[in-house]
């Protein structure tokens, strides 16, 4: 089941609400907050952020020892707002990531 | 005349067909910039495989038949044959990279005459040759812009595929979108089943062109909606 009644996220959709919960936080995000923010357990959580990080979509800050806080890129704001073309084309096709 | 008549016509749509795959093949290229998703690398290498092959062969094709009063019988039908395989064969690999696709990243779901191939038709050649361009038999006229029925049933098998994969998603997702996808990977099966045919029924040929196009013309529906989404 997907669409209106989705009962779980898709990946671009998960990758999405990180991104939504840091631009809400005014453009950076620590861990514990994009944790509750996107829903996450802190394993995935941290699996998707590196995966962000690798492509571009965040930034890594460490700030102090033992406190990191993730930022979003000029790239993640621009998925951001052609997020909805992409899940909707997506979407027509039946294709998923 | 005949033959002028078919290959126009062939290029006319074949590069408006081509066009729409282009700009499918941007769209998913705009995606992958972003996301860096192979899937959307995937869909815009199987577009873009497609639009060059209908490009090349559309535009191709009418530059052989201006330059047809210029060229040796023989030389006209060897070019148009090697772009019929062009074609193909990126028509081929285009689809099937596009099954792939599906095989991978498929949303989860609940709920001919073989004898007037390559060959016969090389062996046709010395005849071709002897009579007049506009004596050629419809059959052959087909020939010249469809490689081989063989060739055109394995897309025809992953064009099928398509058309239940699409199918069942608009079956699950009951919306515009999926529909123009699905009706245009049915009528893009139809089509394929009348280029087939078409070696022996000339007239399926036209039939199976304007199938093609409204294939396209609803992909395009498709992806001027998603734009503005």
């Amino acid at each position: 089941m997907r669409g209106r009644t989705a009962r779980y996220r898709s990946k671009l959709r998960i990758i999405a609400d990180i991104l939504t919960v840091i631009n809400e936080e005014g453009g950076a995000a620590g861990p514990t907050r994009i944790l509750y923010g996107a829903n996450l357990s802190h394993e995935r959580m941290m699996r998707y952020l590196a995966e962000m990080e690798e492509k571009g979509l965040v930034r890594r800050v460490e700030l102090e020892e033992r406190w990191v806080r993730y930022e979003i890129t000029d790239r993640g704001r621009r998925l951001l707002r052609e997020m909805r073309k992409m899940e909707e084309f997506l979407r027509a096709f039946g294709l998923e990531i | 005349m005949m033959i002028g008549w078919f290959i126009m016509l062939s290029s006319t749509l074949e590069v408006v067909e081509g066009l729409v795959a282009m700009l499918t093949c941007y769209l998913a290229l705009r995606f992958y910039s972003l996301a860096r998703e192979r899937l959307f690398l995937a869909l815009f290498t199987s577009f873009l495989i497609l639009g060059l092959g209908l490009l090349i062969h559309g535009l191709a094709a009418g530059v052989v038949l201006l330059m047809a009063p210029r060229l040796r019988l023989p030389t006209f039908v060897l070019a148009l044959r090697s772009l019929a395989l062009t074609l193909s064969i990126c028509e081929a690999f285009a689809y099937g990279l596009l099954a792939y696709s599906y095989t991978r990243y498929g949303a989860p779901r609940h709920g001919g005459q073989a004898g007037q191939g390559v060959l016969p038709s090389l062996m046709l050649m010395p005849a071709l040759a002897a009579s007049p361009t506009n004596s050629m038999g419809q059959e052959v006229v087909v020939g010249l812009v469809r490689f081989h029925p063989l060739l055109e049933g394995l897309i025809l098998a992953i064009l099928a595929y398509l058309a239940f994969k699409t199918i069942s998603n608009f079956l699950s997702e009951k919306d515009v979108n999926p529909f123009l996808v699905s009706f245009s990977f049915l009528f893009l099966a139809a089509a394929r089943v009348c280029f087939v045919l078409a070696f022996s029924l000339t007239i399926l040929y036209i039939t199976a062109h304007v199938l093609q196009l409204l294939a396209f013309l609803s992909l395009l529906i498709v992806l001027l909606r998603v734009v503005r989404a």
